[in-house]
């Protein structure tokens, strides 16, 4: 057992849903080619004027309120002076002295309450390729809406601060404010880690560390830096106040700089833009998604609808999924079969409208309907997704779309069996492995029947018609 | 001398080299400015917030809609060099 205590606190960028950058109209689209969607405000040119972009300070009131923040109702942006070649105006704007939101917290998978010290918005930076002897720099990223939101140091153990990522990440996807991919740097995260013996009062010294990109990444360094400084301590040693990049490859920690230079950032308010006022109505609209948060849903659910953990993680994924499925549940009480439907044949469906709920029209009655005629056996696998396929962007009637397309499934055996006996003709092989003992390739004869028939067949019984056939032939 | 201090450090923080000669020239004429501006301090000023511009009691917004700015090629043309679409500039020293 470790006489040390260790203090993590964790500073994550996320970048906000826009369409458009926070002060410009140019596209935050990612992997456009490179200075594809610059301008002359994001690039910095002289003369220009940012404006505000007023989806960016709801998404970021939805966030304050998820997190319990108190929100300032006037506030103001400041710029923050530094030289770097991806920062074409020589300034990032910020926000410092007021900060959209302060002293919230974050509830994590243990029910402990992570202290969020504030909340702020912020302009991106440019990305910089570097190559042998020379950089190369790309502005697209510049000017993308960034939420800083920057914990207290109340988390206890790399495991905890992993932990706490994903509950944040569940909550800001939920709610709608990002997508939080850290693939695509959608979600950033610095940490502060400092070791102190249990009964000091004071924090130690602490490293600020950087680079770590994936959540394994997030607790593999601060794991890595805990043992570090656990071990300069033992040896009677200082730790310096340095700032420190993980290298996943090497799994270590290196000096990037030390305090002696750090930054002197001269922040100012940035003359121009005026004060924002927060309206009363952006708060009343960012309520309706935190009524409630994806952890209190997640029991709900679970207990309520007898759903499975990665089942209930899939639906609450977005706040309208969690919605629709809980009206499809109030019209036909199936929360099994709606889920199985949901996560399956209507994600994927989703997945080819880029994902844009948006787009979705398809009514609860109307999606009931069709999950209900599949476990009658009124449609099959093929002729349900097909049935859905045709009204989930217009929610037309789904007993008009089964009539008009004719996608009721065909059981009778009568009907059935003239394509069977063609199928057998035509493909004699596979026929005949059957008969050998190639159980499989009846498989292959029952595809068949279901493309003569274009969906429509039921499967069990076209399977039941061929073996008796087969076999008959024996 | 402090300015000229004074000088050197922000000269450093601006990235602008300057010559022993020219922060020497450069911190007197910071001392003159500096004094002239300290008239403002005998200036009562106790309990005014400080103003930072005009207090609207509307917000100015955009909308999120995208405008593609359609002249790349006007910003594109003042790097000193380029490749590819990105800005070429002599390597950065992390």
């Amino acid at each position: 057992m470790s006489k040390f205590e260790t203090v993590i606190g964790l500073e994550v960028h996320v970048q906000l849903k826009t369409k458009t950058k926070i002060f410009c109209s140019c596209s935050t689209e990612f992997q456009s080619p490179p200075n594809t969607n610059i301008c002359p405000i994001c690039s910095g040119y002289p003369g220009v004027l940012p404006v505000f972009n007023q989806r960016a300070l709801e998404l970021a009131i939805r966030v304050c309120l998820a997190l319990r923040c108190r929100i300032n109702n006037r506030i103001y942006f400041e710029r923050k002076n530094y030289f770097y070649p991806d920062l074409p105006k020589g300034y990032q704007i910020s926000q410092y002295k007021m900060p959209l939101g302060e002293n919230g917290f974050l509830e994590v998978s243990s029910g402990k309450k992570i202290r969020i010290n504030r909340v702020h918005l912020e302009e991106d930076a440019g990305k910089s390729v570097h190559k042998n002897k020379y950089s190369l720099v790309d502005f697209n990223r510049t000017g993308i809406p960034l939420l800083e939101i920057v914990s207290e140091p109340d988390i206890a153990t790399p495991v905890e601060a992993a932990d706490y990522l994903s509950c944040l990440k569940m909550i800001l996807q939920y709610i709608g404010a990002s997508d939080c991919d850290m693939e695509k740097g959608l979600l950033r995260c610095d940490a502060n880690i400092s070791l102190k013996q249990t009964e000091d009062k004071v924090l130690g010294t602490r490293v600020e560390l950087k680079n770590m990109n994936t959540f394994k990444g997030v607790r593999d360094a601060l794991g890595y830096e805990a043992a570090r400084q656990e071990k300069v301590l033992e040896r009677r040693e200082k730790v310096y106040q340095e700032t420190r990049l993980w290298d996943g490859n090497k799994g270590a920690t290196a000096v990037m700089r030390t305090k002696e230079e750090a930054c002197d950032y001269r922040y100012f308010p940035e003359p121009d833009l005026l004060d924002f006022f927060v309206p009363q109505e952006f708060i009343e609209k960012a309520e309706m998604y935190v009524k409630e948060l994806p952890l209190e849903k997640k029991k709900r659910f679970i207990e309520e609808y007898k759903l499975i953990d990665s089942e209930v993680d899939v639906i609450i994924s977005n706040i309208w999924l969690a919605e629709f499925f809980e009206s499809v549940v109030k019209v036909y009480s199936k929360p099994k079969e709606i889920s199985n439907w949901i996560i399956g044949p209507f994600l994927e469906q989703v997945n080819n409208l880029a994902s844009d709920f948006n787009l979705v029209k398809i009514s609860a009655q109307n999606f009931a309907k069709i999950i209900k005629y599949f476990s009658q056996g009124k449609l099959n696998n093929i002729t349900a997704k097909r049935a859905l396929s045709l009204v989930i962007t217009t929610d037309e009637d789904a007993d008009e779309v089964i009539e008009k397309e004719g996608l009721r499934q065909v059981s009778g055996e009568d009907e059935l069996s003239g394509f069977v006996e063609e199928v057998i003709v035509a493909n004699p092989k596979p026929a005949s492995d059957y008969l050998e003992g190639k159980l499989s390739a009846i498989m292959f004869l029952v595809g068949q029947v279901m493309k003569k028939t274009r969906g429509k067949a039921n499967p069990k019984v076209v399977r039941t018609i061929l073996e008796r056939r087969l076999k008959n032939e024996k | 001398m402090a300015e000229k201090k004074l000088i050197e450090y922000v000269a450093n923080l601006a990235r602008v080299n300057i010559t022993e000669k020219e922060a020497d020239a450069l911190g007197q004429q910071l001392e003159h400015i500096l004094e002239y501006i300290d008239k403002l301090k005998e200036v009562n000023v106790d309990g005014v917030e400080p103003m930072r511009g005009l207090h609207l009691e509307t917000n100015i917004f955009r909308q999120d809609e995208v405008v593609p700015f359609n002249n790349r090629e006007d910003i594109l043309i003042n790097a000193p060099s380029r490749e590819d679409g990105y800005f070429k500039i002599p390597q950065v020293i992390e």
